[in-house]
This record gives structure tokens, sequence and C-alpha cells, in this order.
């Protein structure tokens, strides 16, 4: 009887440890942001975020300092509104420029910020001012193409 | 008594009568829009530009001074060094500033002689506080180029910090280009590189037809 006990003891033990893991590989692979860091938001408009998706990373000098929370359509002007969750530590000088970039040649796109020299820091919810889309190559080419050709 | 008296109400209408003043010679700078300079500035370049009786040294000479009292080149040589700025002595900031100011002008001043009929059209204007965006579109022939000033308003007037090209931004590119120069070799090996470029202004226009 005792050793029965002592059994069921260790199973639940088993499915405690075992539910543990489940858990832990569900939010370590999931990106949930229960272990990260705290965050602040930005928000930026762009001519276009064309090729970007929710959840890119948002750099600087190739170093992650957050990720695109949500794209969205300005309704006014039709331009690509992009909220980003920037670490709590990354100060973000208000004359920064934000960027879209691509890793690679085909790689995915990310957002670069190249930190101004203001001193004045955007708090969160603010605007990065300055911005630079998505650069549309196939409209350049067929644009110097064309021009070629005069 | 009575006089001191009389002195400072003489004082306090100055004062009263400098401050009105002041607020209206504000709204005069103030009612002159970003975009109504941009044109000023745009009309004036084109018209030296296409005047014929006018040799290239004497177009670059007119067309300097309308530049440079539109373009805040020091606010533009901030931008461009970014957070590399906040390191800087002040000898080093001024010394940035007059080289990179140098640079822009052969870069961009020299051009005029490549001028070959371009047209200007100005398509829009959105203002946000003290910052405002005019676009405009570079006719050449057949082809448009999407060109946007990015201007600031500095209680006075509105100039121009930065100037975007198909998209791309001035600054941003001279900053990416200028932060890894600074971060391999430091201040003396920027120094040395703008220097190397003014030195010879034409090497990158070399392809240019003109």
């Amino acid at each position: 009887m005792k050793s029965r006990i002592g059994i069921e003891t260790l199973v639940g033990l088993f499915m405690i440890a075992g539910f543990a893991c489940a858990v832990y590989l569900t939010v370590k692979l999931g990106d949930v942001p229960l272990l990260a860091n705290q965050t602040y938001e930005l928000s930026a408009l762009f001519s276009s975020t064309s090729g970007l998706k929710k959840g890119a990373q948002v750099e600087i000098s190739g170093v992650k300092v957050g990720k695109v929370a949500s794209i969205g359509l300005d309704p006014v002007t039709y331009s690509s509104v992009i909220k980003m969750a920037v670490e709590q530590n990354v100060k973000i000088p208000e004359d920064t420029i934000a960027s879209i970039k691509t890793a690679g040649i085909i790689g995915d796109k990310y957002v670069e910020l190249k930190p101004g020299a203001s001193e004045t820091y955007l708090k969160s919810g603010e605007k990065i001012r300055d911005t630079e889309g998505s650069l549309d190559l196939e409209g350049l080419v067929s644009k110097y193409i064309f021009e070629k050709k005069e | 008594m009575k006089q001191r008296y009389i002195q400072q109400l003489i004082f306090f209408l100055f004062l009263c009568a400098s401050i009105i003043t002041f607020t209206e010679h504000k709204d005069v700078f103030a009612s002159a829009t970003p975009s109504s300079l941009m044109q000023n500035l745009i009309n004036a370049t084109l018209k030296i530009l296409q005047d014929p009786g006018l040799t290239s040294t004497q177009r670059r000479d007119k067309i300097r001074p309308l530049v440079y009292e539109r373009f805040d080149f020091t606010e533009m040589s901030k931008k461009v060094l970014g957070a590399n700025w906040r390191g800087l002595s002040q000898q080093e900031r001024k010394e940035f500033t007059a080289k990179f100011t140098t640079l822009l002008e052969t870069s961009y001043v020299d051009r005029v002689d490549s001028y070959s009929g371009e047209k200007v059209i100005f398509k829009s204007e959105a203002i946000e506080g003290n910052f405002a965006k005019v676009d405009t579109t570079i006719l050449r022939k057949t082809i448009e180029i999407p060109v946007s000033y990015r201007m600031f308003n500095n209680g006075t007037s509105w100039f121009v910090y930065d100037v975007y090209i198909e998209g791309v931004s001035l600054i941003s590119n001279y900053r990416s280009s200028y932060d890894a120069i600074l971060k391999k070799s430091g201040v003396k090996g920027l120094f040395a590189n703008m220097d190397e470029h003014l030195k010879n202004p034409r090497k990158n226009n070399s392809e240019t037809p003109h």
C-alpha cells in the first residue's frame, strides 16, 4: 500500500515536470512576451512598407532593439503606419531616421534606426518623424531604362 | 518722485511696443509658408539657370547665396553625424560643418552646368508643429524625379534640413557612410576622407555626360 502511494506521487511529480517543460517551451519558442524585456511603443509613417511583416526586427547598428508590433494604413494620407515595441533601456533621440531595409539581397525586411544628435529622447507613443520607405527597385530600374532610350 | 514714475511708465510703454513689434515681425515671417519659400528659391534658381547671358561661374555665384539663405548647413551637419556629434569637441564640430558645407556645395551647386531644361512642379505641403515637408517633382524630359524637402521652423523662418530624392534621404545616406568611417578610423579619418573628396570633386561625377 505504502509503495503504491510512492509510485503515484512519483507519477504526479513526473506529470508536473512535463507540464512545466511544455509551458517553458511554449513561452520560449512562441515568443510570448512573458519573459521578454519591458518595451515602449514608437510609431512611424512610411511612404511604403512593402514586404515588412509584423514581428520584423527593429535594429540599431545590426543589434536588435525591438520589433514591429503592428502595420496599418493612415486613413488620410494612405501612408503606412507602423508601431514598434522598443526595449525600455534603449533611448531613441527625436531626430532618429527610421529606414526599411532588406537583410541581404532577397532577405527579410527589417526596420533600421539611425540615432540622431538630439538630446531630446522619444517617449512612449511618440512618432519618429524622418523615415525612408522600402526602395522600389523595379520602379527605379524601369525609370532609368526609359531614360537611357532617349 | 513723479519724474521717476513717468520714467517707469515710459519704460513700460517701450517694453510693450517692442513686444508688439516683435510679435508682428514674427507674424510676417510666419505667414511665409514653407512651400512659398521653396517656390521662391527654386523659381529664382531656375531663372538664373535659364539666363543665357551668364557664365557658369556667374551662375554659381548667384545661386550660392540663395541656397545658403534657405538651407541650414549647421543643422544638416549635426543631423549627418547623428549620435557621433555629441562626442565631438566644439572645434571638431566647426571643422566638420565647414567641410561638409563645402562638400555639399561642390557636389550639388557645381552641378549647375548639367542643367538641361528641367522643370519643377510643386505637389504638396504638410506642416506638423515646427516641421514641414514640401513635395516637388523634377520633370526631366519625360522622367519624373520626386524630390521632397524637409524643413524646420527656428522661430523666425523655415529652413531646409534634409532633401529626399526618390525617397532616399540625403542625411540618412551620409549618416550611414560617415558613421562607418568614424567607427573605423575616428574623426581624423573622416576629415581625411572628406578632404580627399574635396580635392577630387569630379571623381564621383565622371560618368555624367556634361
